[in-house]
Protein backbone atom coordinates (compact mmCIF):
# COMPACT_ATOMS: atom_id res chain seq x y z
CA UNK A 1 0.00 0.00 0.00
CA UNK A 2 1.10 3.52 -0.77
CA UNK A 3 1.44 5.36 1.98
CA UNK A 4 1.48 9.50 1.90
CA UNK A 5 1.08 12.28 4.51
CA UNK A 6 -1.46 15.13 3.55
CA UNK A 7 -2.10 18.48 4.93
CA UNK A 8 -5.76 20.08 5.07
CA UNK A 9 -6.50 21.37 1.72
CA UNK A 10 -4.24 19.25 0.15
CA UNK A 11 -4.53 16.07 -2.48
CA UNK A 12 -3.79 13.46 -4.72
CA UNK A 13 -4.29 12.39 -7.89
CA UNK A 14 -5.06 9.37 -9.12
CA UNK A 15 -4.43 8.23 -12.73
CA UNK A 16 -4.70 12.00 -13.75
CA UNK A 17 -8.29 12.10 -13.42
CA UNK A 18 -9.63 11.32 -9.50
CA UNK A 19 -8.34 13.87 -7.19
CA UNK A 20 -9.04 12.90 -3.61
CA UNK A 21 -8.71 16.21 -1.27
CA UNK A 22 -8.15 16.67 2.36
CA UNK A 23 -10.64 19.08 3.59
CA UNK A 24 -10.81 18.85 7.27
CA UNK A 25 -9.50 17.18 10.26
CA UNK A 26 -11.55 16.93 13.36
CA UNK A 27 -9.64 14.78 16.15
CA UNK A 28 -10.45 11.16 14.35
CA UNK A 29 -12.52 12.28 11.48
CA UNK A 30 -11.15 13.06 8.29
CA UNK A 31 -12.93 14.67 5.85
CA UNK A 32 -11.99 14.48 2.12
CA UNK A 33 -13.62 15.35 -0.81
CA UNK A 34 -13.35 13.36 -4.37
CA UNK A 35 -13.62 14.26 -7.62
CA UNK A 36 -13.93 11.56 -10.13
CA UNK A 37 -15.36 11.15 -13.56
CA UNK A 38 -18.91 10.13 -13.26
CA UNK A 39 -18.22 6.48 -14.45
CA UNK A 40 -15.77 5.87 -11.32
CA UNK A 41 -17.86 4.48 -9.02
CA UNK A 42 -17.01 6.11 -5.34
CA UNK A 43 -18.64 4.75 -2.59
CA UNK A 44 -18.21 4.25 0.97
CA UNK A 45 -15.89 0.80 1.72
CA UNK A 46 -18.65 -0.71 4.22
CA UNK A 47 -21.30 -0.32 1.46
CA UNK A 48 -19.51 -1.79 -1.39
CA UNK A 49 -18.50 -4.73 0.65
CA UNK A 50 -21.27 -5.18 2.45
CA UNK A 51 -23.52 -5.33 -1.32
CA UNK A 52 -20.81 -6.90 -3.06
CA UNK A 53 -21.05 -9.72 -0.63
CA UNK A 54 -24.78 -9.68 -0.66
CA UNK A 55 -24.49 -9.97 -4.42
CA UNK A 56 -22.15 -12.73 -4.03
CA UNK A 57 -24.26 -14.70 -1.67
CA UNK A 58 -27.11 -14.09 -4.49
CA UNK A 59 -25.06 -15.38 -7.29
CA UNK A 60 -24.46 -18.65 -5.53
CA UNK A 61 -27.45 -19.05 -3.61
CA UNK A 62 -28.41 -22.67 -5.17
CA UNK A 63 -31.97 -22.56 -6.84
CA UNK A 64 -29.94 -19.06 -8.58
CA UNK A 65 -27.23 -22.11 -9.64
CA UNK A 66 -30.05 -24.63 -10.58
CA UNK A 67 -32.36 -22.43 -12.60
CA UNK A 68 -28.91 -20.75 -14.41
CA UNK A 69 -27.80 -24.47 -15.24
CA UNK A 70 -31.46 -25.09 -16.41
CA UNK A 71 -31.62 -21.92 -19.19
CA UNK A 72 -28.40 -22.46 -20.36
CA UNK A 73 -29.20 -26.45 -21.37
CA UNK A 74 -32.19 -25.34 -22.93
CA UNK B 1 -28.14 -37.57 -45.57
CA UNK B 2 -31.09 -39.83 -43.86
CA UNK B 3 -29.02 -39.82 -40.76
CA UNK B 4 -29.11 -36.08 -40.75
CA UNK B 5 -32.96 -35.75 -41.52
CA UNK B 6 -33.68 -37.98 -38.80
CA UNK B 7 -31.54 -36.13 -36.35
CA UNK B 8 -33.17 -32.66 -37.08
CA UNK B 9 -36.53 -34.16 -36.59
CA UNK B 10 -35.71 -35.69 -33.66
CA UNK B 11 -34.18 -32.33 -32.33
CA UNK B 12 -36.98 -30.39 -33.48
CA UNK B 13 -39.23 -32.05 -32.03
CA UNK B 14 -37.52 -31.99 -28.59
CA UNK B 15 -37.03 -28.14 -29.18
CA UNK B 16 -40.91 -28.36 -29.39
CA UNK B 17 -41.47 -30.03 -25.91
CA UNK B 18 -39.22 -27.77 -24.30
CA UNK B 19 -40.70 -24.59 -22.17
CA UNK B 20 -40.67 -21.85 -24.50
CA UNK B 21 -38.69 -19.20 -23.21
CA UNK B 22 -38.99 -15.69 -24.14
CA UNK B 23 -36.14 -14.01 -25.62
CA UNK B 24 -34.17 -11.79 -22.77
CA UNK B 25 -33.58 -7.89 -22.78
CA UNK B 26 -30.74 -7.43 -23.45
CA UNK B 27 -29.34 -5.00 -21.00
CA UNK B 28 -25.92 -3.52 -20.60
CA UNK B 29 -23.99 -2.68 -17.22
CA UNK B 30 -21.24 0.00 -17.84
CA UNK B 31 -19.78 -0.58 -14.18
CA UNK B 32 -20.67 -4.52 -13.77
CA UNK B 33 -22.65 -5.10 -10.67
CA UNK B 34 -20.45 -4.30 -7.53
CA UNK B 35 -18.07 -7.16 -6.59
CA UNK B 36 -18.54 -7.99 -10.42
CA UNK B 37 -17.25 -5.41 -12.30
CA UNK B 38 -16.15 -7.47 -15.20
CA UNK B 39 -19.23 -8.98 -16.25
CA UNK B 40 -20.94 -6.19 -18.44
CA UNK B 41 -23.48 -7.61 -20.25
CA UNK B 42 -26.81 -9.65 -19.17
CA UNK B 43 -30.10 -10.91 -20.36
CA UNK B 44 -33.18 -10.47 -18.47
CA UNK B 45 -35.13 -13.44 -18.68
CA UNK B 46 -39.27 -14.21 -17.68
CA UNK B 47 -40.04 -17.38 -16.61
CA UNK B 48 -43.18 -17.95 -15.93
CA UNK B 49 -42.28 -20.75 -13.17
CA UNK B 50 -40.85 -17.99 -11.54
CA UNK B 51 -42.98 -14.83 -11.90
CA UNK B 52 -42.80 -12.48 -10.43
CA UNK B 53 -39.24 -12.94 -10.27
CA UNK B 54 -37.21 -12.40 -13.37
CA UNK B 55 -33.54 -13.41 -13.98
CA UNK B 56 -30.79 -11.17 -14.54
CA UNK B 57 -28.26 -13.95 -16.56
CA UNK B 58 -24.81 -12.89 -17.11
CA UNK B 59 -23.83 -13.30 -21.24
CA UNK B 60 -19.72 -13.56 -20.66
CA UNK B 61 -20.25 -15.28 -17.80
CA UNK B 62 -21.75 -18.04 -15.49
CA UNK B 63 -23.23 -15.53 -13.12
CA UNK B 64 -27.19 -15.68 -12.98
CA UNK B 65 -29.21 -13.21 -10.37
CA UNK B 66 -32.90 -13.63 -9.23
CA UNK B 67 -34.39 -10.13 -9.31
CA UNK B 68 -37.56 -8.94 -8.80
CA UNK B 69 -39.84 -5.33 -8.70
CA UNK B 70 -39.70 -4.11 -5.03
CA UNK B 71 -43.11 -3.69 -5.49
CA UNK B 72 -43.89 -7.13 -4.81
CA UNK B 73 -41.82 -6.50 -1.45
CA UNK B 74 -42.90 -2.99 0.14
CA UNK B 75 -45.86 -0.72 -0.16
CA UNK B 76 -43.91 1.79 -0.47
CA UNK B 77 -40.18 2.18 -1.60
CA UNK B 78 -38.30 5.13 -2.96
CA UNK B 79 -35.13 4.83 -4.46
CA UNK B 80 -32.81 8.61 -4.46
CA UNK B 81 -30.40 8.64 -7.33
CA UNK B 82 -27.39 10.75 -6.70
CA UNK B 83 -27.02 12.62 -9.84
CA UNK B 84 -24.67 10.90 -11.07
CA UNK B 85 -26.13 8.34 -11.69
CA UNK B 86 -28.95 9.73 -13.51
CA UNK B 87 -26.27 10.61 -16.17
CA UNK B 88 -25.09 7.41 -16.51
CA UNK B 89 -27.84 6.16 -16.71
CA UNK B 90 -29.32 8.56 -19.60
CA UNK B 91 -32.60 9.41 -17.42
CA UNK B 92 -34.15 12.05 -18.62
CA UNK B 93 -37.70 10.90 -17.75
CA UNK B 94 -38.77 9.46 -14.11
CA UNK B 95 -41.09 6.86 -16.28
CA UNK B 96 -37.94 4.83 -18.29
CA UNK B 97 -36.37 4.27 -15.18
CA UNK B 98 -37.11 0.16 -14.03
CA UNK B 99 -35.78 -0.96 -10.59
CA UNK B 100 -35.48 -4.49 -9.74
CA UNK B 101 -33.93 -5.64 -6.27
CA UNK B 102 -31.37 -8.75 -6.12
CA UNK B 103 -33.00 -11.78 -4.26
CA UNK B 104 -31.10 -14.12 -2.62
CA UNK B 105 -32.09 -17.94 -1.52
CA UNK B 106 -31.09 -18.91 1.23
CA UNK B 107 -29.76 -22.57 2.36
CA UNK B 108 -32.96 -22.73 4.79
CA UNK B 109 -35.36 -21.88 1.84
CA UNK B 110 -35.92 -18.81 2.60
CA UNK B 111 -35.62 -15.62 0.33
CA UNK B 112 -34.70 -12.50 1.30
CA UNK B 113 -34.22 -8.86 -1.61
CA UNK B 114 -31.40 -6.04 -1.33
CA UNK B 115 -33.37 -3.18 -0.99
CA UNK B 116 -30.03 -0.87 -0.42
CA UNK B 117 -28.59 -1.99 -3.69
CA UNK B 118 -31.15 -2.15 -6.05
CA UNK B 119 -31.30 -2.63 -9.99
CA UNK B 120 -32.00 0.70 -12.21
CA UNK B 121 -32.24 0.08 -15.64
CA UNK B 122 -33.72 2.58 -18.23
CA UNK B 123 -36.09 0.87 -20.68
CA UNK B 124 -35.34 2.78 -23.17
CA UNK B 125 -31.78 2.88 -23.59
CA UNK B 126 -31.43 -0.81 -21.96
CA UNK B 127 -28.32 0.50 -19.55
CA UNK B 128 -28.49 -0.74 -16.56
CA UNK B 129 -26.53 0.28 -12.95
CA UNK B 130 -26.63 -1.04 -9.27
CA UNK B 131 -27.26 1.86 -7.34
CA UNK B 132 -26.30 2.87 -4.05
CA UNK B 133 -29.53 5.46 -3.33
CA UNK B 134 -28.19 8.22 -1.55
CA UNK B 135 -31.11 7.51 1.13
CA UNK B 136 -29.24 3.73 1.70
CA UNK B 137 -28.70 4.14 4.91
CA UNK B 138 -32.30 3.79 5.49
CA UNK B 139 -32.77 1.02 3.52
CA UNK B 140 -32.35 -2.50 3.88
CA UNK B 141 -30.00 -5.40 2.97
CA UNK B 142 -32.19 -8.31 3.36
CA UNK B 143 -35.75 -7.62 3.48
CA UNK B 144 -37.46 -11.13 4.03
CA UNK B 145 -40.24 -11.85 1.13
CA UNK B 146 -43.29 -14.15 2.71
CA UNK B 147 -44.24 -17.19 0.86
Amino acid sequence: MLVLSRKPKESVVINGNVTVSILRVDNDNVRIGIEAPKEVNVMRYEIYEEIRKNNQMAADSSVAKMKAKLLVNH
Amino acid sequence: MLTIEHKQQEAESRTAEAPELKPGLPLHFTSGLLGFEANKDFELISDEELSPYQWLKGIDADQSFLVIPPSFAVEKYSVELADDDVVMLDLNNQTDAVVLCIATYHPNESVTINLKGPIVYNQKTLRGRQIVPMNAADLTLAHPMGN
